[in-house]
C-alpha cells in the first residue's frame, strides 16, 4: 500500500516502547474492524510481529503509528476474507443491510456500532477516536477522499437511524 | 423528447412523491455538509450556506445536534474500551525471532559492505603499486614489436615472391600455348606434304616371307589429324 501521509519527522521508537504506546490503539482499531475481542487481541500480536519483520521495508514516509494501523488493517481484512468467524462479504461490506432495527428499544451506541459493517466501524473509529483528517483516512484505507467523505456520512446516517 | 403522457406522470410525481424525493435529496446534501462540518472539513465558503440553511431548517439543526452527540459518544465509547491484552510473551518470542532474522540480514549487509570495501582497497593497491615485473614486460614488449617488424618485412618479401611466381607461371603458360600452336602448325604442314604426294608408295617385296605376309596399310589424311595426337 502506498503511504504518503505526513513526513515523519518524529524520532523512531524502539519496538518495546512502540508496543506500550500503541498496542491499545491497534487493539481498538482491530476491534472496530473484526468486532471480536479475541481476534483483535491476536491481531495486535500479529501486527507487531509483522511490523518487526517488515521494519527494514518501512520507508519512513509516515509515522510509525500510521504504519502500524495500515498493517493492522491489512491483517484484519485478510482475516475476514480467509476465515468464517464473521459472515461479512467484503465486496458487499459497504452495502450491508443485514441488521434489523428495533425502534421500540433503546440501543446503546456500542450495540449500534456492532450493527455497522466493518468498513463503517473502521471509518468511525479513525475519525472519532484517532481524529485523523479525511486525507489521512483516505491514505490509510487506500480510498479516494470523496469516497471517505461519503462513506463516513453514510455510516453516521445509519448509526443515527439505528439510535433513533 | 418527452411524450405528453410522460409529462403528465412527471407532474404527478412532482405533486406527490417526486417532491418528497427531491426534498430528501436536498436534505441529504445538507446532511453530508453537516457531517463534513462537524469534522471540520467543510470549506469556509460552503459553511455560510450551511449556516443559512440551519437557521431556516429545524430538521437540519436536529441532524447537526444528533451528529455532534454521536461524535462525542463514539469517542467516549472507544476511550472506554478496556481490554486486557494478552501477555506479550508470545509476542516477545515472535518479535525476537523476527528481530533476530532482521539482525542476521543486517550482519549480512555489513559483512558484504566490508568485503566490498576490502576488495576495492586491494584493487586500488594493486593498481597503483609499482610492478617489479614491469621492466621485463617493457623488454618483452619491445622484442615483440621488433619481431613484428621483422615479420612484416618477411611478409612483404613473401608477397613479392608470390608475385614473381605468378608472373613466371603466366610466362610458362604463354610458352606452352605457343609450343602447342607450333606443333599444330608442323603437323599440319606434314599432313599437307603427305597428301600432296597423293599416294603412298608400295613397299618393295621383301625377302623375308614373314614380313611379306604382313598386308600393307594405306595411310590417309585422317591418320594424321593433329588434335588426336596433341590431345594424347
Amino acid at each position: 500500500m502506498d503511504i504518503k501521509i505526513l513526513k515523519n519527522t518524529a524520532k523512531e521508537l524502539p519496538l518495546s516502547e512502540l508496543y506500550e504506546r500503541y498496542s491499545i490503539d491497534v487493539l481498538k482499531y482491530s476491534l472496530s474492524i473484526l468486532n471480536n475481542e479475541e481476534e483483535a487481541k491476536d491481531a495486535v500480536q500479529e501486527v507487531f510481529v509483522k511490523y518487526a519483520e517488515s521494519e527494514s521495508s518501512f520507508r519512513r514516509d509516515c509515522s510509525q503509528k500510521t504504519w502500524l494501523l495500515v498493517i493492522a488493517r491489512n491483517y484484519c481484512y485478510n482475516r475476514i476474507q480467509h476465515s468464517s468467524f464473521r459472515k461479512i462479504d467484503l465486496a458487499k461490506a459497504g452495502e450491508n443491510e443485514n441488521y434489523e432495527i428495533d425502534y421500540d428499544t433503546n440501543i446503546s451506541l456500542r450495540e449500534a456500532l456492532k450493527m455497522l459493517t466493518s468498513e463503517q466501524n473502521e471509518l468511525i473509529y479513525l475519525k472519532e477516536y484517532e481524529g485523523y483528517s479525511y486525507k489521512e483516512i483516505a491514505e490509510i484505507t487506500d480510498q479516494s477522499l470523496e469516497n471517505v467523505k461519503v462513506k463516513l456520512f453514510r455510516a453516521r446516517k445509519k448509526l443515527r437511524e439505528i439510535l433513533k | 423528447m418527452r411524450t405528453p403522457r410522460l409529462k403528465k406522470l412527471n407532474r404527478k410525481l412532482a405533486i406527490s412523491g417526486g417532491g418528497r424525493i427531491e426534498k430528501d435529496k436536498h436534505m441529504q446534501d445538507y446532511e453530508l455538509k453537516i457531517s463534513q462540518f462537524i469534522d471540520n472539513e467543510l470549506p469556509v465558503d460552503e459553511q455560510k450556506e450551511l449556516f443559512l440553511h440551519l437557521a431556516d431548517n429545524e430538521e437540519a439543526r436536529e441532524s447537526l445536534s444528533d451528529y455532534m452527540q454521536m461524535k462525542v459518544e463514539a469517542k467516549q465509547h472507544y476511550e472506554s474500551i478496556r481490554v486486557a491484552l494478552n501477555e506479550p510473551k508470545i509476542l516477545a518470542t515472535n518479535v525476537a525471532h523476527a528481530t533476530e532474522q532482521n539482525r542476521r540480514y543486517m550482519y549480512m549487509f555489513y559483512f558484504s559492505a566490508a568485503a566490498s570495501v576490502v576488495f576495492a582497497f586491494l584493487w586500488l593497491y594493486t593498481y597503483f603499486l609499482p610492478n617489479p615485473l614491469l621492466p621485463e614486460y617493457y623488454k618483452l614488449q619491445s622484442d615483440y614489436i621488433s619481431l613484428q617488424e621483422e615479420h612484416s618485412g618477411a611478409l612483404s618479401e613473401k608477397i613479392e615472391l608470390v608475385n614473381i611466381n605468378s608472373y613466371l607461371y603466366d610466362e610458362n603458360e604463354k610458352l606452352r600455348s605457343r609450343q602447342i600452336s607450333l606443333i599444330k602448325e608442323v603437323k599440319k604442314q606434314l599432313v599437307e606434304k603427305v597428301v600432296s604426294t597423293n599416294e603412298i608408295r608400295e613397299r618393295p617385296p621383301r625377302k623375308n616371307n614373314y614380313l611379306a605376309s604382313i598386308p600393307s596399310v594405306k595411310i590417309t589424311e585422317d591418320d594424321f589429324l593433329g588434335p588426336k595426337i596433341i590431345g594424347n
